[in-house]
């Protein structure tokens, strides 16, 4: 009876792209013996109860995410690394997750997804060598939506920025930090870290007030994110103080909020993004750094090297690689099954299909008494439910994106469906109205044009990043009232 | 034709007094003389101010609170059925300041959202300025000498997170999700905004959605089981943090925090909150909790 947890794939030396994902991977570790579990890079969530993963097997019951599953290991399989707590101190570990991954979760949302030069430079290309070709038209733009969704309250327009995108383009280096840095050194305020001299790009006159430099949106915006960091850091620098773990202290060992947090916070920490808000606001925290370092070497035994583990993909023996954690291959697709997911990908871009093919109530069930004690049998559907329905699914989605392009064929701007130069003709290319499933509708198009030998320059231009074929695909258009 | 040359000489003149005069009516900016004549005949006329409706308060010199609540409990100062207005009403009760509740809802507030305060104001000053509820506890700190102070604790923001987003978040579902939307919610939100059957479906489908919308943010699916199981985990938290003592933290008096819990924790005790519970597993589930239940009962007591 071995366990599987899948999760999605490394990302910056470290085990997941995804926070919860790490943590769950730094919890089985710390409460399972090796032998008993084994680690998937996994990009196909629905055979998760919750849609997302990180999703446990257990003799064929699927649990889905971090508290879900960690509470099943307790309940069912009688592991639990906070046995030695307190009943305060579950209580505060009980407080301080929640607190945790509510105020973590929206800054690694800008961080990693909103902010579109991260996303776009970092973030992207990180799925890309974890993703295989097709989830990467769906999965990280679908990832976007949902960070934007969420972090849309905090209204940055400046950060989900596609002026920052062209300008960057045109070789100017425009970034929030670097201008505020040099708006600082411009209004004579000493810089914070003098390491970070990034060239004056702005064409400040020396009669505008500090006042009104600050006030400008990019400064507003840095001052907030600060405050946000700030809010996030300080009370997990406080509840840390002089101990070695968040709640225990030497040889106790980590609790489940230890792992929590270093899910979170390493990923604050470890990549190098050209937006580096997070990590700057980071830096006032030495001692809260020093304890992620070690977390990551005690957690999860340090650096994850992303290439070795995909490399298992293609090997036979996964012994042969020296690996800190029991990464296991995945099972080899069928044909269909990739055909049947790339169809439902489709499908739920679309605006009309998206509605029904995403139930997303699960009501409870109220069970007199004691309910909690009893843990649903998830029985998610099979990717292969029968073959009838796979197969209509597969031309339902054929028909509807032949039809799309068909649609959009536009003579004069056949190069439109390449979002590299990001023009404003490729802006008002009618694939936006179409939203994310024109985006998406469009990098397949462009997909069909490259394997159909019909490629031109664009087709070289994808090979520009990572190897693997990467299509730009700009959902970035449409203006939204609420950013 | 003579008489017409008189007659129209005769108008120039008396419109126009200098040469000056002349020369602006030839620009395009000026009044052309038809619709100027138009004008004088049919003068403007303001009219004076409505008077106010007879059910605006009148009386100025007490705070009015904005709060979702019923006419007849409006008047008697009964609690709130929002949490969040219960929440701020609890708090000002707690800080001994006086004020009346108003019946109000969304569209009334400037910030979008109730409560609001609108502070008393002595005569002969101006208008008073309303207070939304963000900046409620900084009102009550600069007005009155009887503030509670809310000591620094370490873990006050995590426990507050419990409050906020899990206990939020199973309140959230368990009204609006589930068959109690039409017990409590129907009567007491969507029924005194409108009479029109056909309204008040709007505003039912829309409050179901925003809701839906709201718990769909945190997670790709609505598991209602996760969700209770989290909304209890804390309450066991909150009920271990409170201990044996009175208030949370250890106060003397209850707090903003005390506030925060018994918003919640009262409205789901309430059997008679709209047309009662239908589905009772979120009150069960607090009613587990003993300490908390006579927390909700204490404050009831001393300040309701």
């Amino acid at each position: 009876m071995v366990l599987e947890l899948h999760i999605w794939g490394p990302a910056f030396g470290l085990p997941s792209i995804d926070p919860e994902c790490t943590a769950t991977v730094a919890y089985l570790k710390h409460c399972l013996p090796e032998e008993q579990w084994i680690l998937i890079a996994d990009h196909d969530p629905s055979v998760s109860p919750n849609r997302e993963f990180p999703a446990l097997l257990h003799n064929s019951t699927w649990i889905a995410g971090f508290h879900t599953i960690t509470r099943y290991l307790r309940q069912q399989l009688y592991r639990d690394i906070d046995a030695r707590l307190s009943s305060q101190q579950r209580a505060d570990s009980i407080a301080f997750s929640t607190l945790l991954s509510h105020s973590a979760l929206p800054l690694l949302s800008l961080s990693l997804y909103t902010s579109f030069q991260n996303y776009y430079h970092i973030t992207r290309p990180a799925f890309t060598s974890i993703l295989p070709w097709h989830a990467n038209y769906s999965v990280p733009p679908a990832r976007r939506e949902v960070a934007k969704a969420v972090t849309q309250h905090f209204g940055f327009s400046g950060l989900d920025i596609d002026d920052v995108h062209e300008s960057t383009l045109a070789g100017g280096n425009t970034s929030i930090s670097g201008s505020y840095e040099s708006a600082k050194a411009v209004a004579g305020i000493p810089t914070g870290n003098g390491t970070n001299s990034r060239p004056n790009v702005l064409p400040l006159g020396f009669n505008k007030s500090i006042k009104k430099i600050l006030n400008k949106p990019e400064y507003a915006a840095r001052f907030r994110l600060d405050a946000l960091t700030k809010e996030c850091l300080q009370p997990l620098d406080d509840l840390l103080g002089e101990k070695s773990y968040l709640l225990t202290d030497g040889a106790k060992g980590p609790s489940s909020l230890d792992c929590l947090a270093f899910g979170y916070l390493s990923l604050m920490l470890y990549p190098d993004f050209p937006q580096a808000w997070l990590r700057e606001g980071f830096d006032k925290y030495p001692r809260l750094q020093d304890y992620v370092h070690r977390m990551r070497d005690e957690l999860v035994g340090g650096n994850t090297v992303v290439a070795d583990v995909m490399a298992l993909q293609h090997s036979t023996s996964p012994e042969s690689h020296n690996l800190n954690l029991p990464w296991h291959p995945r099972v080899p697709e069928h044909p269909i099954g990739v055909a049947q997911n790339v169809a439902t990908s489709i499908l739920s871009a679309l605006p009309l299909t998206s509605h029904f093919a995403r139930p997303s109530i699960i009501p409870g069930i109220d069970v007199p008494e004691t309910s909690t004690d009893a843990m649903r049998a998830n029985t998610p559907s099979s990717p292969l439910l029968t073959p009838f329905l796979a197969l209509s699914t597969i031309l339902l989605a054929f028909v509807s994106s032949i039809s799309y392009l068909s649609l959009n064929r536009d003579p004069r701007s056949e190069d439109d469906y390449v979002f590299f130069s990001n023009t404003e003709a490729a802006r008002r290319n009618r694939a936006q109205s179409f939203g994310e499933a024109g985006g998406f509708m469009a990098a397949l198009g462009n997909q069909m044009r490259v394997n159909s030998g019909l490629v031109g320059d664009q087709g070289r231009e994808q090979e520009r990043v990572g190897g693997a074929p990467v299509v730009e695909v700009d959902v970035e258009v449409r203006e939204k009232p609420g950013l | 034709m003579l008489n017409d040359d008189n007659a129209s000489d005769g108008v120039y003149q008396s419109d126009s007094q200098s040469a000056s005069d002349r020369a602006a009516r030839s620009s395009i900016f000026s009044v052309p003389s038809p619709i100027k004549w138009l004008f004088n005949s049919v003068p403007l006329i303001t009219y004076g101010a409505n008077e106010l409706p007879l059910r605006v308060p009148r009386r100025n010199d007490q705070n009015a609170l904005y709060i979702f609540t019923t006419q007849h409990g409006a008047t008697r100062g009964d609690p709130s059925f929002n949490p969040s207005c219960l929440r701020w009403q609890a708090y000002l009760k707690f800080c001994h300041i006086e004020h009346t509740t108003v019946v109000s809802n969304n569209h009334a507030s400037p910030s979008g959202a109730l409560p609001f305060l609108l502070p008393s104001v002595a005569k002969g000053t101006d208008r008073a300025v309303p207070v939304p509820s963000s900046k409620l506890q900084r009102w009550v700190a600069q007005n009155t000498a009887n503030v509670v102070d809310e000591a620094y604790d370490l873990r006050y923001d995590a426990y507050l997170s419990l409050i906020d987003h899990r206990i939020r978040r199973a309140w959230l579902y368990t009204l609006y999700l589930t068959s109690n939307f039409h017990t409590i919610v129907v009567p007491l939100y969507v029924d005194p905004s409108s009479t029109n059957p056909l309204v008040r479906m709007a505003i039912a489908h829309e409050l179901r959605s925003a809701a839906e919308t709201e718990l769909l943010k945190h997670s790709v699916v609505i598991d209602a089981e996760l969700i209770y199981q989290q909304a209890e985990e804390a309450l066991i938290a909150l009920e271990s943090v409170l201990g044996n003592s009175e208030w949370f933290f250890g106060a003397r008096a209850p707090r903003l925090f005390d506030a925060a819990i018994f918003a919640y924790t009262h409205l789901l005790l309430d059997e008679k909150l709209g047309n009662g519970w239908a589905e009772v597993r979120m009150s069960r589930i607090v009613r587990k909790h003993g300490r908390l239940v006579h927390h909700r009962n204490a404050i009831l007591d001393m300040y309701f």
